[in-house]
């Protein structure tokens, strides 16, 4: 039994279908990469599997629970942690209370702070700080903060990278593989695929709403140029 | 001195007061984006009951405060989010504020229905008026009594409650979060909705705690002035906190709470302002809510939203319109037939809303500049006409000249220009604030002032001398407009003609360019759009509409006093339109003529059942109808959240099955003939034709729709029978 199940699973945005029948599975600890161009519906069928946007139809299990019809934060009780495209923080919140709001997941907030600033110390250095004000690379660190804290069975990323510098970049996956490592599940939306294959187990492309090829990294690797350049 | 000290008090008391209505108000704002214009009405709701529980049950004066303030209230405020709040979803902002303002309207309707407006329902203070200790300042004697010290207490108990919350609590924090993102607190393992409901809840206790403790200040309970001074005192306290900074919130309530004070204080003991100090009550917040938005740093232009909103309008051909136009005409023409002179009279007026009606079109519906005082703008024009057009030897000979109208139309299109230069830089919320600041300031400041306002320079009157006017019918060449059936036909004949007018002008590069102006005022300066003169040009235009609706409509009326440009009378007439449909002319036809006729009738017919059959026990009678249909406009304001593109859509697409369906159509045209025919030869009464037409425009749609169902599920015989017989061998 995976970890994780989609079967036939469509989503649409009113009347426009964007993901059509899409079928996968992502195992117990390990790390899938879902890739393929803008405009693909990466992102939606993330925000489905987050219980963010409800399915049209098809079915989604978790853990062997039927989790279709459960709501984004039933989800993360069973275990489901997603970090949203952007930046998965409250700007106008400070760190401190960011960091507060992580233990509905039911972690005390003593643990919540010891972890996260045990990871990442330069949020400690912080705490006071509205979490808008500051750098995109700390905001995806707090951001990141809540995975270690919450210590989910799986974990979704959605474009991480998104607006950072590629050092920041490497910072930050650093990490990811951490958690990875720890035996944590991810499933990782991501455009610049040379980041996430070598952490990955599996990759998947996806294009026009379809899952078009899954195979290890290094197949898909060699297919992704096909698929971003239309060849 | 002594006087300083009287008005510190008390403008200190109301100022908290204010604070925490204000506070309620930003509350249910940040947490779920909706300016709820219906705050005021949920703090008047809770005077009245709180009325009635302790001056008419008896009840003890803690109990019935802690009952109405602590349980009801967040009881009411949360079903109010979770039927109807929840819903709005993806709706422009016009929508959202005027399912607030229909259930404000509600809520009125409701304290009408139960507590007679005609008697004082008046509250004691606590503890009584004897309840103070005295001070000697000055070498008089000054009071402070036990109820202030109590309101003072109470507000800033809840302020540091309420500071503590969201500070240190992580519901509280959820509460701020929800603002900015609530997927992402879902994400998080919060749910939104439920954080919300809390914050409703909240924000319903601190409404009532504020309007049972306003109502004892001003001694009675009042539906209209305590409404709109816990709007206006509110709503300025919330946007001097930039409806966000619940410390400026309060700071602005103090301030407010202040300026009342000390201006109707010090100008009560001057001689030269005694008859203007009443008007300070309300004029002082409205003319500070003006100036704060003015002050208030705005956001820089926005893009394209980037959730699609829900709203839909169709734009006619021009062929389409004037065929609507001709319909109308035709319609209009037939019915006045068989219409007595009141009947007609009452049209009249319905048509002349209809073309102010236009004006909210224009200005909200294609440039998407938000006004919510269209009758204010119709006001202007009337007065000017009045003391301006009439010609004649006297009443009731005398008459309303061209000339007349053209100045009012002029002086109402400059207003319109002043009131739009300053609220250029405003938009949305801020713009629907300052337009309803304007609309409050005329009716309570100016008009209410029964000497004479003359604008300066151009000695042109802008007043109500002594309190009524009576604007003639107009003359136009040799022709006079005297009967109500030649008001009718020819307001209904103006309301075609600019209804065509502004369908040409939606068409045109300029109605483009007013489009692209409501989509995306980024997008639209990037693009060379003069925005500035756009605005201006939108305003002038739909003032202008405002202006000949106003004058059409006082003319209807035969005579008008202030209260008939109250403020909660362009608040109707705003929510008619966006009920009918923002963005279509026909959506101003509905709602001008469903507010002057359609609830005027149905109410009409249950006061007249109420007074013939008064025997059926209080709760299951006409007059239960009768204040139920008071209540239909509002109610249908508020179910605007499940379709925001207005009535008209759904009923043109309701009657398409009759268009294709010839029997039926022909069946329905027959039936309304016969029914035309027997009226006009008065085999039975007009109420008889207005009957059959609406039990045949009820039954004809829905009869034309089974049929096109049943048809359309019968398998395909004849011809398409072929390839299926091919398929199967």
């Amino acid at each position: 039994m995976s970890l994780l199940e989609l079967n036939n699973v469509s989503a649409a945005y009113g009347t426009i279908e964007v993901v059509h029948n899409v079928s996968f599975n992502v195992e117990a600890g390990e790390v899938l990469a879902l890739l393929g161009s803008n405009g693909g519906g990466k992102s939606t069928l993330m925000s489905v599997v987050s219980g963010i946007h409800a399915p049209t139809s098809g079915t989604i299990s978790f853990n062997g629970q039927d989790v279709t019809k459960m709501s984004a934060s039933e989800r993360v009780k069973a275990g489901i942690c997603a970090i949203p495209e952007g930046r998965g923080i409250f700007p106008n919140l400070t760190v401190k209370e960011n960091l507060r709001l992580a233990t509905y997941a039911g972690v005390s907030q003593a643990d919540v702070e010891a972890i996260a600033f045990d990871r990442f110390p330069r949020l400690e250095e912080r705490k006071g700080q509205l979490a808008g004000t500051m750098s995109g690379g700390e905001q995806q660190m707090l951001a990141l903060a809540r995975a270690f804290v919450v210590k989910p069975k799986l974990l979704i990323l959605d474009e991480l990278s998104m607006g950072l510098a590629p050092l920041i970049v490497e910072d930050l996956y650093s990490r990811v593989a951490a958690l990875a490592a720890e035996g944590m599940a991810l499933l990782v939306v991501e455009q610049f695929a040379r980041t996430i294959l070598p952490l990955a187990n599996r990759a998947a492309i996806m294009a026009h709403g379809v899952i078009t090829q899954v195979g290890t990294p290094i197949e898909i690797e060699h297919a992704l140029s096909a698929s971003y350049l239309g060849a | 001195m002594a006087n300083f000290v009287v008005f510190l008090i008390a403008g200190i008391t109301s100022g908290v007061l204010f604070a925490l209505a204000a506070t309620g108000l930003v509350l249910t704002y940040t947490t779920s984006g909706i300016f709820n214009f219906a705050h005021g009405g949920v703090a008047m709701l809770a005077a009245y009951v709180f009325y009635q529980m302790t001056q008419v049950w008896m009840w003890p004066t803690w109990l019935a405060f802690v009952v109405v303030c602590f349980i009801l209230a967040p009881i009411f405020q949360i079903g109010i989010y979770r039927v109807i709040m929840r819903r709005l979803a993806g709706t422009s902002e016009i929508t959202k504020i005027v399912v607030t303002i229909s259930l404000m309207l509600a809520m009125f309707g409701l304290a009408q229905w139960g507590w007679d407006q005609s008697t004082l329902h008046a509250i004691p203070l606590f503890w009584g008026v004897e309840g103070e200790w005295t001070f000697h300042i000055g070498g008089r004697d000054v009071y402070l009594q036990y109820f202030q010290v109590f309101a003072i207490a109470t507000a800033l108990l809840l302020g540091v409650i309420l500071s503590i919350l969201f500070k240190r609590t992580r519901v509280g924090i959820a509460m701020r979060a929800v603002v900015d993102s609530p997927d992402l607190l879902k994400l998080n393992g919060g749910v939104p909705e439920k954080i919300a409901a809390l914050s409703w809840a909240i924000g319903g206790s601190m409404a009532a705690v504020a309007g049972v403790l306003v109502a004892q200040v001003q001694g009675n309970v009042d539906a209209t002035s305590l409404t709109i001074l816990l709007i206006t005192c509110g709503v300025t306290a919330a946007m001097i906190g930039r409806l966000r900074s619940i410390p400026m919130t309060v700071f602005g309530g103090v301030l407010i709470g202040l300026e009342m004070s000390f201006f109707s204080g010090y100008a009560s003991l001057h001689s030269a302002w005694t008859s203007w100090a009443p008007s300070f009550g309300v004029a002082i917040p409205v003319m500070s809510l003006f100036v704060v938005l003015l002050l208030l740093p705005q956001d820089r232009l926005r893009g394209a939203s980037l959730s699609r909103l829900r709203e839909r309008f169709v734009v006619p051909t021009m062929k389409t319109s004037w065929i609507a136009a001709g319909s109308l005409l035709a319609f209009v023409v037939g019915i006045s037939q068989i219409m007595g002179s009141a009947d007609a009279q009452t049209l009249a007026g319905g048509m002349a809303l209809s073309i102010m009606a236009l004006s909210v079109t224009l200005l909200t519906g294609f440039a998407g500049e938000i006004n919510l005082a269209p009758i204010s703008f119709g006001a202007i024009g009337a007065i000017v006409a009045y003391h301006h057009g009439l010609i004649g030897p006297g009443f009731p000979d005398q008459r309303t000249s061209l000339w007349g109208i053209f100045l009012g139309i002029v002086v109402t299109m400059i207003v319109g220009a002043v009131v739009a230069i300053p609220a250029l830089r405003l938009r949305g919320l801020h713009l629907a604030l300052a337009t309803m600041a304007f609309g409050i300031f005329l009716s309570v400041f100016i008009l209410s002032f029964t000497g004479t306002v003359t604008i300066p320079l151009v000695h042109i009157q802008l007043s109500f001398v002594g309190g009524a006017m009576t604007v003639p019918p107009v003359k136009f060449l040799l022709w006079s407009f005297v009967s109500p059936k030649a008001q009718l036909l020819s307001s209904t004949a103006l309301f075609c003609l600019l209804g065509i007018g502004l369908i040409a002008i939606r068409r045109s590069s300029y109605g483009r360019r007013l489009i692209a102006m409501k989509d995306s005022p980024a997008a639209s300066a990037t693009l060379g759009q003069n925005l500035m003169w756009l605005k201006i040009s939108a305003f002038m235009l739909s003032s202008a509409l405002a202006a000949v609706g106003g004058i059409l409509y006082c003319i209807a009326l035969g005579s008008v006093q202030t209260s008939t440009f109250d403020i909660m009378f362009s608040f109707a007439l705003v929510m008619g339109t966006v009920v009918g449909g923002i963005g279509s002319v026909s959506g101003a036809l509905l709602g001008g003529v469903g507010l002057g006729v359609g609830l005027t009738a149905i109410q009409h017919t249950f006061f007249n059942l109420a007074n013939a059959h008064n025997d059926w026990g209080q709760l299951l009678s006409w007059a239960t109808a009768y204040h139920l249909a008071a209540l239909l406009p509002a109610t249908i304001g508020i179910t605007l959240g499940g379709n925001p593109s207005g009535s008209v859509a759904n009923i043109v697409e309701s009657y398409k099955p009759i268009i294709k369906d010839l029997p039926i159509l022909i069946g329905t045209l027959v039936a309304l003939g016969i029914a035309y025919v027997m009226t006009l030869t008065h085999v039975w009464g007009n109420w008889w034709f207005v009957f059959c037409f609406g039990i045949i425009g009820i039954i004809s749609p829905a009869v034309a729709e089974r049929r096109m169902k049943a048809s359309n599920s019968q398998p395909p015989q004849s011809n398409n029978a072929q390839p299926e017989m091919a398929v199967l061998q």
